[in-house]
């Protein structure tokens, strides 16, 4: 299923795309991070569902790119207040994979190589809110946009969308990530710009 | 003579760029300087240079200012009554 957004015409915030207190970046795309850029071959990368499940589920690079793909064009909210209409993606939606997936699990932590994570609810993934992307405008997602694949999330700030992800870990309990538990919001919604814990 | 809260103060009032800090990961002492420095980020992120654990956070978006040492084992500010 394509998820394709509004069109947008140059209209900013007029149309009410744009949530407060966030800027119209354009064509610019910043490259935030918080450590170094992971390198990891093909060869070695997978990814993996694990945690509170009936069994760990694990794709190679090989099995994950045969899965069921979807084009997906959404905006993008960065917590540092630019975001980014209309960013063109391709990847598989979470509820590929987790189909087949027994578990009880209320949470979820991303995690990813270099060792960042986030925490999301698991309901905030499923429902065809929720990708792992491994292409950017056609071409396959640079390094520094966290390629080969990244969590895409769209309607939460961007944090959330963790780069290079290597896995998903669903737990009965809410473990607050690496931005998480430095003050950054548990939930981060840019529409009501949850940006810090208390907002 | 005992060391109470109010000795803190004198702590941040140090310039901690000057500070060393061991790391809580692999325990290699380095000065604040010399460590990977990741600016771009949400907030500032310090990393050791000897195996890339993350030992400093700083922030200061939101009207507050955010302190993280959780990955600094120990961290050595020279007294400046010894400087």
């Amino acid at each position: 299923m394509a998820v394709v957004s509004r069109g947008f015409h140059g209209r900013g915030r007029r149309d009410g795309r744009l949530p407060p207190g966030q800027r119209d970046i354009g064509d610019g795309f910043p490259v935030l991070t918080a450590g170094p850029t992971p390198h990891t071959p093909l060869e070695e990368w997978d990814f993996v569902v694990q945690g509170e499940v009936d069994g760990l589920h694990r794709w190679t690079w090989e099995e994950f790119r045969a899965l069921p793909h979807e084009p997906v064009t959404v905006d993008i909210h960065c917590v540092t207040s630019w975001s980014k209409f209309d960013t063109h993606w391709s990847g598989v939606s979470i509820d590929t994979v987790l189909e087949g997936v027994e578990t009880a699990a209320e949470y979820v932590v991303a995690f990813s190589d270099g060792g960042y994570t986030t925490n999301l609810p698991l309901e905030d993934l499923t429902g065809g809110q929720a990708w792992v992307v491994d292409t950017y405008e056609d071409e396959p997602l640079a390094p520094e946009h966290g390629g080969p694949a990244r969590l895409l999330v769209p309607h939460l700030y961007f944090w959330k969308s963790a780069k290079w992800v290597r896995g998903l870990a669903l737990t009965s309990f809410d473990e607050p990530g690496f931005w998480e538990t430095f003050g950054y919001h548990n939930y981060g919604d840019p529409w009501r710009e949850q940006r810090y814990a208390g907002d | 003579m005992a060391t109470t809260l109010d000795d803190l103060r004198g702590l941040f009032a140090l310039d901690l760029t000057d500070a060393v800090l061991t790391c809580g990961g692999c325990g290699a002492s380095t000065e604040l300087r010399a460590h990977d420095l990741y600016p771009d980020a949400p907030a500032l992120v310090v990393r050791c240079p000897s195996c890339t654990a993350v030992v400093l956070r700083f922030g200061t978006g939101g009207g507050r200012v955010r302190l993280d040492l959780s990955g600094t084992r120990l961290l050595t500010v020279t007294a400046p009554s010894a400087g």
